[in-house]
């Protein structure tokens, strides 16, 4: 943090502010940036999953908006904020107001946890995975409420879903995590990180070692999304839009949003956990071999490794929409088979497994 | 959730037009199920009461819009049996051509739609791309992507042109064909939703009057194609499958395109290397039909469907009867969907194949 | 100040025209059009418009693609009122603009959707080919970016009011008549002379209605007929002539069991299941009833319609059909 730090007052200083200034602005920085990353994030996300499922059918995707259709969802946003709210004549008003902001709230909070590298980690706890874990599942809570409050069958049906599938699908996750735990000796993300660090590379990414608990957390995690295949609570061609039914303009936004954050957390969240987080894939950063070891080079490998964590969770995130592209939906009942039979059998061995390696390394 | 009642329809997005079906549901599982039709009821048999043959001809395309020719053919080939008039034998080959294109379009539409009720997106971008070829070349020849009014009595409208670009169409998709095969047929999703699910025994399918793959799919040989005088001339074997499930189902159409594709070869070789009349030259403004009543029965890709004709000597039909496969496919859904769950609904229905205004009419 | 609400409108409009989600709304043949216009070869993404939303709450632009009949008129209506404002209504075919083919002659088709919601863009074809329905997107986006808010405030009220009257013509629906004649058993039968019109061999029964078309159509079965395709009624208007047309998957050939009924006959639900929808399409099309039939009911018109259209002397009177004039 000193780093950026010092670079930060020696701007402040250029334009002639006070330092006491810095000390009030700089903690509060990170956070704005974070808010304004989301939105812009959430936004080209949607965008990149409509361009990406287009040219997967062989079609353009939307390209007449701005350049080459990049404002599409802007405009969306748009539309959708200046949209009329019904508020269904049967609903809980209260609730159903609020269950949309239940859902949205916790996702700007599961994207603080995130360290996004070595320095920007906002919310560094001891034990941020088990807050992880917590907040993470907080949108099933509003998708239920909401659900519940709409006074519709499909919404109904749909809720339930939702929250039948996350409790089955939260059991794999938090088996498979307690692997990494075990492998790492440590409840904090950024510790998680490091603990993959090596010269080498990816050679201690922790997708070696539990590659089962990755396959595992992989699917769970898309189950938790409620994303094709596992996308039941909202399965359009069943229940008509499912747990959204009745809602319209911003409330159906927020959901909107919610539910693409989420993706973007989740799959950084798989990034942290098996490949190494923010480290280099090649073991040193590309900004110390140019630049030695300078104030320059220091500051430039924050944004580095900035880099590499959002490129490795595109990289999941594109295998996200590449799913969805392929696969048909399960059945409500298959699903939570899977979870029960087969999920949680592997996360079992997993844990068995890392242990194992632990053990074997601890002696060694 | 306890017991409910739930209203699916008319506006659903899987049920392919305004079927309702209201159901009556335990959570997830269904305990019975009603189906209100109609919605799509415009009086098709009423309005021939008050036409010309002629003006009454290209409405029955409308009937079922995804196979017009099949309705066409029916329509005219009651009219021609009426008049007892015989068609010139190139006219017959150019009808089972058309037919058959039609009924490999239709059946790649069905497979698109089904597997976006099942979930998966892709496959019904892949499968318009490759029904758009044949709509183009439908569109070349008789002016039309989908009521192509060609069929005229006494043969077709124009000498059938462009023969040749037939069969690089059929052999694209009878490649892709493979391509959708290596997507799903092993796919594990897709197994699992269709495979044991919607099971309909022989019996049953006949009792309740299940026509075309439906029946096929449930160990029966019944293909009114085999009957018809219009196909003597072709050889192809009868898709065919026994369990009676969705899957069985799936497995008979596309089994279906390529037998299709088999009798398109032979048509267009026949085609290529003879000539002869496409009409007979009937005047078709004012046809001496007397009174009398004539069924044409034709394998359309959804069943069985009969064109009855009364006439009682006037120049408008008495009574035009449609007997469509969908009709009776629609009736067998609450024996299907009972006992399954609410995902299940789409993996039935759509492997049924109903056309809605095929049932309404 | 004008040009705070000029730059307003400007971006609203900016925003709602490029980004119309549709409805899944499709009753017909122009459904496929609109399918085929969103996939790969014409590809609705292009302007925005991929994002079919299965429910009406979400959705900008309802295509009505196909006929709407005097069954679906208040369905219609019903969602259209359930979509969130702003909304948009493009008629897409000849049947949704003005009846089209079913415009006349026919007794259950709503002449043009204009009827009964506004509409911002027609587009008459049979059905519109996937180029025309992206050219009506496109001008249905200059019309957006024309609107200003007092305007598009102006429309939503007076189209209300108007919507409201319409639902209320629509529900208040007269009570149920059926004509009951006297259940006579059959005291007239006719005979029709029809020939040589195929080789099926038929058989025609001047029916005494206690037993025999039971007792013909079970031995029949046993005799291997196992398909009843179907029953084709056709009104001589003294009777209706019912005929029940059978198929043996072992002989491979159809028969015609005929029979002439005045305004009751047995249900053969029991021989045939297939029969039971047959059975109310020609109780809701001829009022015949079938004693023994599990659930008769009016299967294609509404419940609250009077008189069965296909009989030769029907002639429609319903108050709700008003605007169809």
């Amino acid at each position: 943090m000193n780093y950026l730090y010092c670079a930060f007052i020696e701007l402040l200083a250029k334009y002639n502010f006070p330092e006491g200034l810095a000390l009030i602005i700089f903690p509060l920085l990170p956070f704005c940036i974070l808010a304004l990353g989301l939105l812009i994030m959430v936004l080209f996300l949607v965008l990149a999953e409509r361009k990406i499922l287009g040219y997967l059918t062989q079609r353009k995707g939307p390209n007449r908006v701005g350049y080459r259709g990049l404002m599409q969802t802007v405009a969306d946003a748009f539309k959708l904020l200046c949209k009329e709210n019904i508020t269904p004549s049967g609903a809980d008003k209260f609730l159903f107001t609020l269950a949309p902001l239940i859902a949205f709230i916790p996702v700007m909070l599961v994207w603080g946890i995130l360290p996004y590298n070595a320095e920007f980690d906002l919310m560094s706890t001891p034990a941020n995975l088990i807050f992880y874990l917590f907040l993470a599942f907080m949108p099933v809570l509003g998708i239920f409420l909401g659900g519940w409050a709409s006074n519709s069958k499909y919404s109904i049906i749909g809720c339930v879903r939702a929250i039948a599938q996350a409790i089955s699908y939260e059991l794999p996750i938090a088996f498979s995590l307690l692997g990494i735990v075990v492998l790492s000796s440590s409840l904090n993300l950024s510790q998680i990180t490091l603990a993959q660090s090596s010269v080498w590379g990816p050679a201690k990414w922790f997708i070696i070692p539990a590659f089962i608990g990755f396959i595992v957390v992989f699917i769970s995690i898309i189950a938790e999304l409620n994303r094709c295949p596992f996308d039941l609570p909202e399965a359009e061609s069943e229940l008509v839009a499912g747990y959204s039914t009745e809602y319209s303009g911003m409330r159906f936004a927020l959901f909107y949003i919610t539910e693409y954050s989420m993706m973007f957390a989740n799959a950084a969240f798989i990034v942290v956990l098996f490949f190494g987080g923010y480290l280099s894939p090649f073991g040193g950063y590309l900004s110390n071999i140019i630049f030695g070891d300078s104030l320059t080079a220091n500051i430039l490998v924050y944004f580095e490794q900035t880099f590499w964590f959002l490129l490795k969770t595109f990289v999941i995130l594109f295998l996200f929409i590449l799913i969805r592209a392929t696969y048909p939906r399960l059945q409500s009942d298959k699903l939570l088979k899977l979870s029960w039979t087969i999920l949680l059998p592997l996360s079992i061995i997993n844990l068995f497994i890392c242990m194992l390696i632990k053990a074997i390394g601890g002696a060694m | 959730m306890s017991r409910m009642k739930l209203n699916l329809g008319p506006q659903h997005p899987s049920t392919h037009g305004v079927l309702r079906l209201i159901l009556d549901v335990d959570g997830e599982k269904i305990l019975g199920c009603e189906q209100v039709i109609g919605y799509l009821h415009r009086g098709m048999e009423k309005m021939a009461e008050g036409m010309t043959y002629l003006q009454y001809l290209p409405t029955v395309d409308r009937i079922d819009y995804l196979s017009g020719f099949f309705n066409s053919y029916a329509y005219v080939t009651a009219v021609e049996k009426l008049l007892k008039l015989t068609i010139p034998e190139r006219a017959s080959i150019i009808r089972v051509l058309l037919m058959e294109l039609n009924r490999i379009a239709s059946h790649l539409l069905w497979l698109g739609t089904y597997l976006l009720d099942l979930g998966a997106v892709s496959p019904f971008f892949y499968t318009f791309r490759e029904r758009e070829l044949i709509l183009n070349y439908f569109e070349k020849i008789s002016g039309q992507r989908m009521m192509y009014n060609y069929f005229v009595f006494g043969g077709v409208r124009h000498d059938i042109e462009y023969v040749n670009e037939i069969m690089p169409i059929v052999k694209t998709i009878v490649e892709k064909l493979d391509d959708y095969e290596k997507l799903l047929t092993d796919n594990p999703i897709f197994i699992s939703r269709t495979k044991n699910t919607g099971v309909l025994d022989r019996e049953e399918a006949l009792a309740y009057s299940i026509t075309g793959p439906n029946l096929r799919a449930s160990n029966s040989h019944l293909d009114f194609r085999s009957q018809s005088e219009i196909y003597k001339k072709f050889e192809f074997k009868i898709a065919k499958a026994e369990a009676g499930d969705c899957f069985a189902r799936y497995k008979v159409r596309l089994e279906e395109i390529r037998e299709s594709s088999k009798i398109i070869y032979q048509a267009v070789d026949i085609l290529l290397s003879s000539g002869g009349e496409y009409n007979t030259g009937l005047n078709p403004v004012n046809l001496n039909i007397e009174a009398g009543e004539a069924f044409a029965d034709v394998e359309t890709p959804r069943g069985l469907t009969t064109c009855c004709i009364k006439s009682d000597g006037s120049g408008t039909p008495y009574r035009v009867k449609w007997r469509t496969g969908s009709f009776y496919a629609v009736q067998i859904l609450p024996k299907l969907l009972t006992g399954n769950m609410i995902s299940d609904i789409m993996a039935i229905y759509g492997s049924l194949d109903v056309m809605l205004p095929e049932v309404d009419r | 100040m004008n040009i705070i609400v000029t730059t307003i409108d400007y971006i609203l409009n900016w925003s709602r025209a490029n980004s119309l989600w549709p409805f899944t709304f499709a009753t017909s043949c122009c459904g496929i059009e609109l399918m085929q216009t969103t996939a790969s070869n014409n590809d609705i993404a292009r302007f925005g418009s991929e994002v079919f939303r299965n429910s009406p709450r979400q959705a900008d632009l309802l295509i009505c693609a196909g006929t709407i009949n005097h069954k679906m008129a208040p369905v219609l209506l019903k969602l259209y009122q359930q979509m969130a404002e702003p909304k948009y209504v493009i008629a897409m075919g000849a049947c949704a603009c003005g009846g089209g083919m079913f415009c006349d002659n026919t007794y259950s088709v709503v002449n043009g959707i204009d009827k009964i919601i506004p509409v911002d863009i027609y587009l008459p074809m049979c059905p519109p080919r996937p180029e025309a329905l992206l050219d009506a997107i496109r001008k249905l986006q200059k019309k957006i970016k024309t609107e200003t808010i007092t305007k598009r405030k102006e429309f939503v009220n007076s189209h209300k009011s108007n919507l409201t009257e319409k639902a209320e013509v629509l529900v208040k629906a007269p009570d149920l008549k059926i004509v009951k004649t006297d259940n006579c058993y059959l005291d007239y039968a006719m005979e029709f002379e029809c020939k040589d019109y195929s080789q099926t061999p038929s058989i025609e029964y001047i029916v005494d209605y206690e037993s025999e078309l039971l007792n013909n159509l079970a031995n029949l079965k046993s005799a291997g007929f196992n398909i009843l395709t179907s029953i084709i009624a056709t009104d001589w208007k003294d009777c209706v002539e019912l005929n029940y047309r059978l198929y043996s998957t072992f002989q491979s050939r159809f028969f015609d069991h005929k029979i002439y009924v005045k305004s009751e006959t047995d249900s053969v639900t029991g021989i045939y299941p297939s029969a039971y929808f047959d059975e109310c399409e020609i109780y809701d099309l001829f009022g015949i009833t079938f004693k023994g039939n599990p659930n008769l009911k009016r299967l294609l018109n509404p419940k609250s319609w009077i008189g069965h259209p296909l009989k030769k002397d029907y002639v429609q009177c319903d108050e709700r059909l008003v605007w169809n004039e």
